[in-house]
C-alpha cells in the first residue's frame, strides 16, 4: 500500500507561525516515526490550526503508545525544588541589594521634618501669652532703642546749638572790644590834638560826628542843588 | 473658620502691640467674658467664645463675618488693621494725639495729621509708632503713624505732617462696599 500523499500547505499561516505538520493514522508506522519527534497536538474542533493555548505551552502527556520519552518524577521534583531555591536566594539577595541601595544615600539638601505634621494652633490662653510675651519683649526693645536714639540725636543737637550760641557770643564780644578799642584810640589821638593846638575839649565833644576835619580846615561846607 | 497658627497670632499681635503695647494682654485674659481670636477667609476676628462656638454650624463658605474684625492677612503675609478694630485700640491706646475741630474733616476725608491740627498730643511719642487719633471731645477718630516724635513735632512748621493716617471713620462709608465682604 502506498503511504498517502499529505497536503501540502498552500499558503504560509497569515501571523508567520510555521505550518504545523498534522497526524497520520495511528497504524501508519513510518508516519508514527516521523511525529515522533515532533509536539503532538491534541485534537481540536473548529480551529483552524488545530491548536489550543494549551497545546502551544506543550502541556501534553508523553508516555503512551507513541511517546518515546519517559520522565522521571522524582528528578523533575527536585530539579523544580533546587530551582525554586535558587531563584529565591537570587531574589532576596537582589532585594537586600535594593534596600541598601536605597537606604545608604541621603540627599543632602532634604531634611525630612520630624514631629507633628500640619499647622500648629495657637488656641489657649498659655500659647498666647507665650506669644504675646516674645512679642512685646521684641517691641520693647525696639522702642527702647527708638527713645534712646531720640535722646542721643537730641543730645547731639543740643550740643550743636549751644556751640553755635558760644560761637556767635564770642563774635559779638570781639566786635565789642574792638569798637571800644578804636574809640579809646580816637580820644587819645584828640588828647593829643587838643594839647597841641588849645581845643581839645571841644574837639573832643565832636568826635563822633565826624566834622572834626571840616573844623580843622575852618571851611564851611556848601552845597549846590542843580535847577 | 479656625484658630490662628502661632505665626500668624505672632503677626497679629505686632501689629496690634505698635498701637496698644503690652495692653495686648486685657483681650486675652478676660475671665469675666472669654473672647478668642478666629481666622475665617483672610480676616482675623475677635469673638466671643460662645458667639463662636454658634458660628461652627455654619459651612466656611457660608459664614459671611462674625464678631469684631480686627483686620486682614495681605497675600504677602503681613496683616493689615481694619477700622472696625478702633474700638479696642481707642480702649487700650499708648499714644494719643487729640486734632482741633477745624482739622477734623481735612482727616475724616483721608489726609494726614498737620502740625496746624494737632490740639494736643502725648509727651515722649518716638517717631514711626501707632497713635490712635481723637477729636478734642475724646471721640476715636482713627489711627496712624507718626512722621516726627514729640520733640520734633514742637520745632515743626504748620503745614508739617505730625502723622501719617492709617485708618479713619470715614471709611465706613468710603469701603462701604468692601469693609465687611
Amino acid at each position: 500500500m502506498a503511504p498517502r500523499k499529505h497536503k501540502k500547505p498552500t499558503r504560509p499561516h497569515p501571523r508567520g507561525q510555521k505550518p504545523m505538520v498534522k497526524a497520520g493514522p495511528a497504524s501508519d508506522q513510518t508516519a508514527a516515526n516521523a511525529l515522533s519527534s515532533h509536539v503532538r497536538p491534541r485534537p481540536t474542533s473548529g480551529k483552524s490550526d488545530g491548536l489550543t493555548r494549551k497545546g502551544r505551552k506543550s502541556h501534553i502527556k508523553t508516555h503512551g503508545p507513541l511517546g518515546n520519552v519517559r520522565v522521571d518524577k522524582r528528578a523533575q521534583a527536585h530539579k523544580k525544588a533546587t530551582s525554586t531555591k535558587k531563584e529565591a536566594a537570587k531574589t532576596t539577595k537582589a532585594k537586600v541589594e535594593e534596600l541598601r541601595l536605597n537606604t545608604a544615600m541621603k540627599p543632602a539638601g532634604i531634611v525630612h521634618r520630624r514631629g507633628k505634621k500640619g499647622k500648629v494652633f495657637a488656641d489657649d490662653k498659655d500659647t498666647l501669652t507665650k506669644v504675646l510675651s516674645v512679642v512685646t519683649a521684641r517691641m520693647d526693645e525696639i522702642h527702647a532703642t527708638k527713645i534712646e536714639r531720640a535722646q542721643q540725636l537730641e543730645a547731639i543737637r543740643d550740643a550743636k546749638r549751644k556751640e553755635i550760641e558760644k560761637r556767635e557770643q564770642q563774635k559779638v564780644d570781639r566786635l565789642e572790644l574792638k569798637k571800644k578799642e578804636i574809640k579809646h584810640l580816637k580820644r587819645k589821638r584828640q588828647n593829643d590834638a587838643g594839647t597841641k593846638t588849645g581845643k581839645g575839649e571841644a574837639a573832643a565833644q565832636d568826635d563822633d560826628d565826624g566834622s572834626e576835619v571840616a573844623r580843622k580846615s575852618g571851611k564851611k561846607r556848601k552845597v549846590r542843588f542843580s535847577v | 473658620m479656625r484658630p490662628l497658627t502661632e505665626d500668624e497670632t505672632k503677626t497679629v499681635f505686632e501689629k496690634l502691640a505698635n498701637y496698644i503695647g503690652r495692653n495686648i494682654t486685657h483681650l486675652i485674659n478676660r475671665p469675666d467674658d472669654p473672647h478668642c481670636f478666629r481666622l475665617q477667609k483672610d480676616r482675623v476676628y475677635y469673638v466671643r467664645e460662645s458667639v463662636m462656638r454658634f458660628a461652627t454650624s455654619v459651612g466656611r463658605l457660608e459664614l459671611m463675618s462674625l464678631g469684631i474684625c480686627l483686620g486682614k492677612f495681605t497675600k504677602t503675609g503681613k496683616f493689615r488693621l481694619h477700622i472696625t478694630s478702633l474700638e479696642f485700640l481707642a480702649q487700650y491706646a499708648r499714644y494719643k494725639i487729640w486734632i482741633k475741630p477745624n482739622g477734623e474733616m481735612s482727616y475724616l476725608y483721608g489726609n494726614n495729621v498737620l502740625k496746624a491740627h494737632v490740639g494736643k498730643m502725648s509727651d515722649d511719642i518716638p517717631e514711626h509708632s501707632g497713635v490712635i487719633v481723637f477729636a478734642m471731645n475724646d471721640i476715636p477718630m482713627g489711627f496712624g503713624v507718626t512722621a516726627k516724635s514729640t520733640a520734633d513735632a514742637r520745632r515743626l512748621d504748620p503745614t508739617g505732617i505730625v502723622a501719617f493716617r492709617q485708618s479713619d471713620i470715614g471709611e465706613y462709608l468710603r469701603e462701604e462696599d468692601t469693609l465687611f465682604t
